[in-house]
């Protein structure tokens, strides 16, 4: 269609000014020498009339007309150059093929070039697009279909629409080029991957969708998706647990622990575990695992296990309280406590000899049933190992509770904290026994608690970020604090920029003097749980 | 000039059409959308292939929603009492066939259906829906893709020979596929929540979805032919709503609903072990929902009934009772026809109203729920006297039933009375020494 108005066009000004210009000449004394295209020609004076005037006016009309129908078309690149056929490209080189296109159509004034930023997103230069926007990552490394630079315009439909999109709109073979830029690594022309060589690391587990996000703290994007899981449903990757060189994950549905190289995120073993594994702890030495257990829906559990992790086998199986959740080795690596949250107890376990060493009620008035209404879920130990907090996550109590550590009994309860509903997760500061943080999911707020004040400092809410807070991970130097929301709640408070289904989010807060500071929501997958922080 | 004109003229239109072919926007799958009956396939055509899946579910309430005559004839009640404004409101669950198809007679009898429709919830309407699968609040927002591609749970499926494409689509084996059906809000006050009181739950948490309990995990072919699989799921989709009259599977399907009714809850009873005559006794009964994702009961826990009954009986001679029934079959509370009233009864169900007076599920603007969440607990207490001494037998149980006979008579149901059963859910004896 273009191509027809464009020739029509050109065809009938020429025709117009060679009927204008034959005019000219023909009235021109210096007879057919005068150049026929020669404009400066029927300027002259000499030769202005009625006809002309209204020759000349109808010219300037149409050349506007066609000049807005042309326009009107938006494929006007096709006139100016041919398409490039990228599927004939075999070696992507990022500043030949990949910063041109991004030129082109994206890193324009304003819009992403790097004095717009629109959405805090330069596209300019590699680094930028690394380092993604206000809201978090344009593309994720080898995962093109979590890469909203590609997903913008593969179908998956905006929740918020992308306005100045425009004429520059991607074509189909450019969102494939670039997929397959981002597939195989999205690298420089260094052939550098991005964040190869990441330090803080956040590792989220996305129960909903079979993978890990792993999120750099220090750019606050994400930067993998590592897929966890071998078999062919869900396998529900819940909770995470990081030390030195590796991370763990368990596999809800599975029955398993993934190891993985904390420096390439690479699989290095798997044990299987009797059950639903749940929770995880390691050893200070890193050398134990201890794994809590999930019940099913037809039987209660009482057992957690000990694992090896050189080998990756189960070498303890250690009987404690019904449905072992909560478990936490204390820092010295002398003592485990696991929180039962079907019996409304703690167990302390002696590290050394994997005996149980007593089970510790939090409930004093207790259910004349025998059944637990505090519901324990999580469980944390202070820095100096002194104090451990218990969330009791039982409706009809929502709170925490405080105990002192001692050798007869193990721990004695000398304090407990009314916080919002379904108080879940609990984290101490690292060498901090000041503070601890609790994720309260039906709440949908997070509780900073001072134990030395014994009370509830703030309650944090974030009303469309927060929707179930799940995971609560704390940076090592204190600093930031890391939250994990569902987003699965009737409320859906969190509304992500695309893929018009529910994921979730991990929240970041700068820890200040005087409080915390909402920093950053990035979306995950869907489902986000129990996360952790390798640095 | 006339020339110059008409071709301005032509060039205009020509360059609006060229704008306007750019512009056309994609078709819209929501559910504003309108569909044709011959967008979707029986699930007739899928038995051929998957004569084990059809089976299940040709026994299921999946099937039965639009062959139950209970619900067909509240929908014509509930038509004539709201004036129309109902409109297709059951269809939106009950067929989402006719409800997409525009099929949806306000009142009606069974023949007046099309065939289609009346398959209920059939194969293509599960494996043809996409995420994201939200609560509905009044209208369903089914996003449903009818088409070639028919969507589950398997990873690898093996590519059908003509027949259709499979998709892998991970929510088919978690509690979001149900959810569009399942977690209904009405005027603002969530009421059929299922999914939501299942999320709210540490179940949700642990991974433990609808499909655990209500599609049973099983190893077999999915198709004729097909590899044998261990991840395959029953199609019976059990709960607690049976059939009535005439259908497939009926008697398995009440045993299994009953099986699933007596793996749902723990029932604690305490009662002294004696007491001297004319003394207090005091029975307690504790029901923990220890075992079920959702409340209990759940969906439309204002027709529900599950309640506690006691009895102390020495041979034929009864000092106190709670839970029983009178000559209707109703309990004695407010639906009882009979002007005697249960103080003592334990009922957990619930009761919807409207500015203060009963109301229904379209016109509410409040509800009481008695219904006990996951992992809570009720405890009822019954105090009497015995008067002579002896070993007296105190027999306690808990009792469930779907909906009871007030029900089927105020919507005309009469017939369906002697096919509704009682599901003892719990049971416990004991005995009493009175001195």
């Amino acid at each position: 269609m273009k191509h027809f108005l464009f020739r029509i066009a050109k065809d009938y000004v020429k025709t117009q000014f060679i009927s204008i210009c034959h005019s000219v000449v023909h009235q021109h004394p210096f007879g057919k020498r005068q150049n026929p295209f020669c404009v400066r020609g029927v300027l002259d004076s000499r030769f202005r009339g009625k006809d002309m005037f209204l020759k000349l006016s109808h010219t300037f009309i149409f050349s506007i007309f066609i000049t807005f129908a042309l326009f009107s078309c938006k494929k006007d690149d096709e006139i100016t150059s041919p398409p490039i056929d990228y599927s004939k490209i075999d070696t992507i080189q990022y500043s030949k093929h990949i910063q041109p296109l991004l030129n082109e159509k994206c890193a324009t004034s304003g819009c992403h070039n790097s004095a717009s930023k629109a959405a805090g997103l330069s596209l300019a230069s590699w680094n930028e697009v690394m380092g993604g926007s206000t809201f978090g990552e344009a593309i994720v490394a080898f995962k093109s279909s979590k890469s909203l630079l590609t997903t913008l315009f593969d179908g998956t439909p905006l929740r918020v629409s992308h306005r100045s999109l425009g004429e520059k709109k991607l074509t189909n073979a450019e969102v494939t080029f670039l997929k397959r830029w981002i597939d195989g690594g999205a690298k420089n022309d260094a052939k550098q991957i991005p964040f190869a060589h990441s330090m803080n690391k956040l590792y989220v587990p996305n129960q909903g969708e079979d993978n890990v996000a792993i999120i750099d703290i220090d750019s606050m994007v994400v930067i993998r998706y590592v897929d966890v899981g071998n078999s062919p449903g869900n396998d529900a990757p819940h909770f995470i647990v990081a030390k030195g060189e590796y991370w763990y994950v368990s596999l809800i549905n599975t029955g398993q622990v993934w190891k993985f190289s904390a420096h390439t995120d690479t699989l290095i073993g798997i044990v299987h575990i009797p059950g639903a594994p749940a929770l995880l702890s390691l050893s200070p030495d890193g050398g134990k695992l201890f794994v809590s257990q999930f019940m099913s829906a037809t039987q209660q559990i009482n057992k957690i296990y000990t694992v090896n992790t050189s080998s990756m086998l189960i070498t303890d199986t250690i009987t404690v309280g019904t449905m072992p959740h909560g478990i936490r080795v204390n820092n010295s690596g002398t003592r485990l406590y696991i929180a039962n949250m079907l019996s409304d107890n703690i167990s302390v376990v002696d590290v050394a000899t994997n005996e149980l060493i007593e089970n510790i009620s939090v409930a004093f008035d207790a259910n004349p049933f025998g059944q637990a209404i505090y519901q324990p879920m999580e469980i944390a130990v202070s820095p100096n190992d002194s104090f451990v907090v218990v969330t009791c996550s039982g409706s009809a109590k929502n709170e925490v509770r405080l105990f002192s550590v001692g050798n007869s009994p193990a721990l004695t309860l000398i304090d407990s904290f009314p916080v919002a509903e379904q108080p879940w997760h609990v984290q101490f500061i690292p060498n901090n026994n000041d503070y601890c943080y609790v994720t309260n999911r039906k709440g949908n707020t997070l509780s900073e608690i001072h134990l030395p004040m014994r009370m509830v400092m703030n309650e944090i809410t974030n009303e469309t970020k927060f929707d179930f807070p799940h995971g609560v991970a704390i940076s090592g130097d204190g600093k930031y604090v890391f939250v994990s929301n569902e987003n699965q709640s009737i409320l859906h408070n969190f509304i992500p920029r695309y893929n018009n289904d529910y994921v979730g989010n991990v929240c970041m807060y700068e820890r200040t003097a005087s409080a915390l500071q909402f920093v950053k929501a990035l979306e995950v997958g869907k489902f986000p749980t129990g996360l952790s922080i390798v640095e | 000039m006339k020339k110059f004109f008409l071709f301005l003229i032509v060039i205009v239109f020509v360059a609006i059409n060229c704008k306007k072919e750019e512009d056309n926007p994609s078709n819209n799958n929501n559910n504003t959308a309108k569909f044709k009956l011959s967008d979707f396939e029986s699930a007739q055509s899928c038995s051929t292939c998957h004569p084990q899946y059809y089976d299940e579910w040709s026994g299921s309430m999946h099937r039965y929603s639009t062959s139950d005559p209970i619900w067909m004839l509240a929908n014509n009640s509930l038509q004539q009492s709201t004036n129309g404004t109902l409109k297709s409101t059951c269809f939106q669950c009950h067929s989402p066939i006719g409800f997409l198809t525009g099929n949806t007679p306000a009142t009606f009898q069974f023949s007046d259906l099309k065939p289609l429709v009346r398959e209920g919830i059939n194969c293509d309407v599960c494996h043809t829906l996409r995420a994201p699968h939200t609560t509905t609040n009044g209208r369903i927002a089914y996003n449903i893709q009818p088409g070639r591609i028919k969507y589950g749970q398997i990873s690898d499926p093996i590519p059908a020979g003509g027949a259709h494409e499979s998709g892998y689509d991970i929510s088919y084996e978690r509690s979001e596929v149900c959810r569009t059906c399942h977690d209904l809000i009405s005027n603002g006050v969530p009421v059929e929540i299922t999914f939501t009181e299942w999320q709210n739950s540490p179940w949700a948490a642990m991974s433990v979805e609808c499909q655990n309990c209500h599609m049973q995990t099983y190893t077999g072919q999915a198709a004729v032919g097909g590899p044998v699989r261990n991840n395959l799921h029953r199609h019976d989709m059990v709960g607690v709503d049976v059939a009535f009259g005439d259908f497939p599977n009926k008697p398995q399907q009440r045993a299994a609903v009953d099986s699933l009714l007596k793996n749902s809850c723990t029932m604690t009873v305490v009662t002294p072990s004696s007491v001297n005559a004319n003394d207090s006794l005091q029975v307690l009964v504790n029901i923990y929902n220890d075992k079920t994702g959702h409340n209990l009961p759940t969906s439309v826990f204002f027709f529900r009934q599950m309640w506690i009954e006691v009895t102390a009986s020495k041979g034929s001679d009864t000092i106190f009772r709670s839970g029983h029934l009178d000559a209707n079959g109703d309990l004695l509370d407010t639906n009882s026809a009979f002007p005697a009233r249960d103080r003592n009864l334990a009922l957990f169900a619930g009761t919807l109203y409207k500015h203060g007076e009963f109301s229904n599920v379209f016109e509410m603007d409040s509800l009481v729920n008695n219904s006990i969440p996951p992992f809570e607990s009720r405890l009822a207490k019954y105090n009497f006297k015995i008067p002579t001494g002896g070993s007296w037998n105190v027999k306690v149980r808990l009792l469930f039933r779907p909906f009871g006979p007030y029900l089927l008579r105020a919507v005309g149901a009469q017939q369906y009375l002697s096919d509704l059963v009682i599901f003892e859910m719990e049971k416990e004896e004991r005995v009493i020494v009175v001195q």
